[in-house]
């Protein structure tokens, strides 16, 4: 998967609680943490980007909350049931 | 229209009539409207109890995002911190109340309310310590070392201008032994709850665009009228400027109306999950 789209997808869902600019350093922390620089991005590192930020919004939304994001994120980037 | 929505035009309204009200009087307080119109009752009357329901409905609102968060999730201490802080507020600003709008005159200093106000203050310094402490260890962009030292100094430097202008002259002013420990725990506890409000406001920032940026903003700066308005307090009293009591006014009510309004939109956030 294309690795700015992907981002982007994520950034659209989470940039209307925490805003653009947190939603964007929060994606940025989370790609240097697994080391991913450019070009593509597999399925399993965006699970664990996701899972990251999920531990952000967990404590900001709670626990259902955010799994309605996560869950509206995964369906727009193809990743339900393909773990 | 949603609850969200009707407290944002009543938060608005309830701030403008509150600084229509209190703010001309430090201009012209002889003037006729304060006079014949809005008399030292006739105030008390439209404030008193504007004061009172946005209190109730922040501790009201702070309550259930408290239940609101799973009891594995650790903000849910700081949030139902919070939320008792606000209802000894409540507690503390209803005694007043009695006195202004029952009994007809200023309740004394010290009275019953302060033994709510001062553990309020308390719980609502420690909620934003806990908040703050979360958010980091999630990897929130909170302040660095090098930031919370410049607010140590400003809080520091704070407490010195305070000990040199109000702490010394209350010590020497011969009131009773209460009024004077309290006109110098007041202020102080406020430079406290200080030191997390502004380290909370670098994260708050950062989600500007965001609803969760309205709850942080409204919630930090209603801390910071609220630390305001206790330490001006402090000061107006000890060097006799009650002409400046107005303010205190406008700064207390500003603070409960902002308070109400983060934690009705964080409520908001919350509650859209479930339905």
């Amino acid at each position: 998967m294309e690795r700015e789209p992907a981002l982007r997808r994520i950034e659209e869902t989470i940039g209307p609680f925490i805003g653009r600019h947190m939603a964007k350093a929060s994606i940025q922390v989370q790609c240097q943490r697994l080391g991913i620089t450019d070009g593509n991005v597999s399925a399993q590192q965006l699970r664990e980007i996701l899972e990251g930020i999920g531990k952000g919004m967990f404590v900001l939304v709670g626990q259902e909350k955010t799994k309605d994001l996560l869950r509206q994120i995964e369906k727009s980037l193809g990743l339900e049931g393909a773990a | 229209m949603s609850f969200d929505r009707v407290m944002g035009l009543a938060s608005l309204g309830a701030m403008i009539l509150m600084g229509a009200i209190f703010l001309p009087q430090l201009v012209s307080p002889e003037s006729a409207l304060y006079r014949d119109f809005l008399t030292p009752r006739a105030i008390l009357f439209i404030a008193a109890p504007i004061k009172l329901l946005f209190l109730l409905i922040g501790a009201i609102y702070a309550s259930r995002s408290a239940a609101s968060f799973e009891s594995t999730n650790p903000v849910r201490a700081a949030w139902l911190l919070l939320a008792v802080g606000l209802w000894a507020y409540v507690v503390a600003q209803s005694v007043l109340a009695f006195y202004q709008l029952a009994l007809g005159r200023t309740a004394p200093f010290p009275s019953i309310a302060d033994l709510f106000f001062v553990p309020a203050t308390v719980l609502l310094a420690v909620s934003l310590f806990l908040f703050l402490k979360v958010y980091k260890s999630v990897g929130f962009e909170v302040a660095e070392a090098f930031e919370v030292g410049i607010v140590l100094f400003f809080a520091l430097s704070l407490l010195a201008v305070f000990f040199l202008v109000v702490g010394r002259p209350v010590l020497a002013s011969g009131a009773p032994f209460a009024e004077q420990a309290l006109n110098i725990a007041y202020p102080v506890l406020d430079c406290i709850l200080l030191i997390p409000a502004v380290l909370l406001l670098k994260m708050a920032l950062s989600m500007r665009g965001g609803s969760l940026w309205k709850v942080w903003m409204a919630l930090l700066l209603g801390f910071v009228f609220l630390a305001a308005g206790d330490i001006l307090f402090a000061f107006f009293t000890t060097l006799g400027k009650s002409a400046l009591d107005p303010l205190l006014d406008v700064a207390f009510a500003w603070s409960y109306i902002l308070i109400a309004r983060a934690v009705v939109t964080q409520h908001g956030i919350l509650a859209s999950s479930a339905a």
